[in-house]
């Protein structure tokens, strides 16, 4: 056995133990344990927080929303039959609402008499950027300035949900082509050209800062 | 601007995030090796993945976990009781017109005896002769009667008559018939024993209710022929069970009140049916006042909603009144016994009236 295959091996069974983490946990929550629920809400909450936040750009709103993910995987739980990952369940929960809730807002918006809105998000985004960076320096991320990150939220925004939802969860949350394939219940070739596109139209969008 | 619909340009976001077959990872690999604007293209989507991919991450709330559980927690009680505020309150104001209508319903009944007994003159049992001589002015309503003052006039519903017997006369039959009052509880607490108590005693109809069986008392009284019709009538509104029978045969009524559930020994029943004027109280009972307010209003239809609650606040009074009932529970009770010595009469058109006082709260 070679490096590499060893490092997989490690890899799967670390892997293997999460899943069967999880699967406990959920058996447990199954039978009425809250603290073993507790624990499953702790150790996706920051992912769904994430990618609903990506996804709908606000705080308030990603709060509410991570909150009515667990909520109503939770009252489901029974449901969840064990054939796919407990993540990729949870995400396909997260993603249903949030479009379903931008689908809502896009109906009724708001406008500021103050200026944007989002103002104030980014100078959050911002602030939390400057500390994440600080407390978790990526070693092959250079970090991007507020305006930057402005920027590309701001484009995130404009696309249609379709794939802003596939850039958020390829991009932000990695997942691979399959794993999309399965929280959005779509083949993986539409994830596929779903993805392409959506990057297309960023990158049209960003073009200056993409020039070298 | 790249080409959507370009089959190799949408290999090349699948090809950098290493999501090609092997086969299909090589041949964009070689077509990158001779194209300068295709390594372009890649090299703008590589940077925009990782642009997107620093994007700071977002932190949920420290709390998240107990946020979810108490949602559901509240969830879950607020599905054990599903009823909102606002149903509660309508389940509060349907309970109390309920309520309100039960009380004018029961007052309305004891209203009506009170009337009844009231323009009867106290219920006495009479003579033949006493009552042919009272039947008389009835006959001719018009005419004002000799030896009767203004208040003692027998179709004036407003003026108590304690004095007046009841009409039973021998070869009018259709002139009275009795009017028994069965409630089927003997709880001394119980609400409708108490009214119909009081309100007997009050008129001195009855002084003293007697047991018929465990958890039951009755009193009898009776009533004038031309009553009858607007008593039944009312008797059939109520909402608990009552019953209402004419010219009843003793098989027909033990059947009726077998019915009801009053449990009446065949004995107490054909007494009842057969011996009735016998039972009913001598001549020379003493009469307490009536209550000037238990005789208003007869003449108006008692569905009048200023009847019913001159009636409900008849019943209150006469609840309040409680020291001059007790008054006439001290007198002697000999008059409330059955005299073998009065005159048996026929068989006459029984009204039977049963105030279910819901024996399964009361026992």
């Amino acid at each position: 056995m070679g490096k590499k295959d060893a490092k997989d091996s490690r890899k799967g069974e670390g892997n293997a133990t999460i899943a069967f983490e999880d699967a406990t946990l959920v058996q447990r929550s199954r039978a009425g344990d809250m603290r073993a629920y507790g624990t499953l809400v702790a150790k996706y909450q920051d992912r769904i927080y994430n990618l609903t936040y990506r996804m709908c750009g606000r705080g308030a709103d990603a709060e509410e929303l991570t909150q009515e993910t667990f909520l109503k995987a939770l009252e489901r739980i029974d449901q969840f039959r064990g054939h796919s990952k407990f993540y990729t369940w949870l995400f396909r929960i997260a993603a249903n609402l949030t479009i379903s809730h931008r689908r809502r807002a896009g109906r009724i918006r708001f406008h500021s008499m103050t200026g944007p809105e989002e103002f104030d998000e980014a100078q959050s985004d911002s602030l939390t950027a400057s500390v994440a960076r600080r407390r978790q320096p990526g070693p092959d991320h250079a970090a991007i300035n507020q305006e930057t990150s402005q920027r590309i939220m701001q484009a995130l925004d404009e696309l249609d949900d379709e794939f802003r939802i596939v850039v958020a969860l390829r991009d932000i949350e990695e997942m691979d082509y399959a794993g999309i394939a399965e929280v959005l219940d779509l083949p993986v070739g539409t994830v596929k050209s779903r993805l392409h596109r959506a990057r297309c139209l960023l990158k049209d969008k960003l073009a200056d800062l993409l020039e070298p | 601007m790249m080409q959507f619909d370009d089959p190799i340009c949408d290999q090349l976001s699948a090809w950098l995030d290493g999501q090609l077959p092997q086969q299909e990872h090589k041949s964009i690999r070689a077509l990158l090796d001779s194209d300068p604007d295709l390594r372009r293209q890649v090299e703008q989507l590589r940077k925009l993945r990782r642009m997107i991919g620093d994007l700071p991450r977002q932190e949920a709330p420290e709390d998240m976990a107990q946020r979810v559980l108490a949602a559901h927690e509240r969830k879950v009680l607020a599905q054990v009781n599903p009823p909102s505020l606002p149903v509660q309150a309508m389940e509060m104001r349907w309970a109390r017109r309920i309520a309100i209508v039960a009380v004018v319903l029961i007052s309305l009944s004891v209203g009506v005896l009170t009337t009844v007994w009231l323009s009867e003159g106290a219920g006495k049992p009479i003579s033949d002769e006493q009552a042919i001589s009272r039947q008389q002015p009835k006959d001719r309503p018009d005419q004002p009667k000799q030896q009767e003052t203004p208040a003692q006039t027998q179709d004036d519903p407003h003026q108590p008559q304690p004095s007046a017997p009841p009409s039973y006369a021998a070869g009018q039959k259709d002139q009275s018939g009795l009017l028994l009052v069965i409630i089927r509880t003997e709880d001394p607490a119980s609400t409708d024993r108490q009214i119909v108590e009081k309100v007997l005693r009050a008129n001195g109809l009855i002084p003293e209710a007697r047991a018929v069986q465990d958890r039951a008392r009755y009193w009898k009284v009776q009533v004038p022929r031309d009553r009858l019709a607007r008593i039944e009538q009312n008797l059939s509104s109520l909402p608990f069970r009552a019953l209402a029978i004419r010219d009843a045969t003793a098989e027909e009524a033990r059947s009726y009140l077998s019915l009801t559930g009053a449990r009446l020994t065949p004995d107490q029943l054909s007494r009842f049916v057969t011996a009735e004027p016998a039972e009913a109280a001598e001549p020379d009972q003493p009469a307490e006042p009536a209550q000037p307010s238990a005789a208003n209003g007869s003449d108006q239809p008692l569905n009048d909603l200023d009847r019913i609650s001159q009636l409900l606040e008849q019943s209150r009074s006469l609840i309040r009144q409680s020291a001059p009932a007790e008054q006439a529970r001290q007198r002697p009770a000999t008059s409330a016994q059955p005299s073998e010595a009065q005159p048996r009469r026929a068989v006459r058109p029984v009204i039977i009236k049963i105030i279910d006082s819901s024996p399964e709260t009361s026992r």
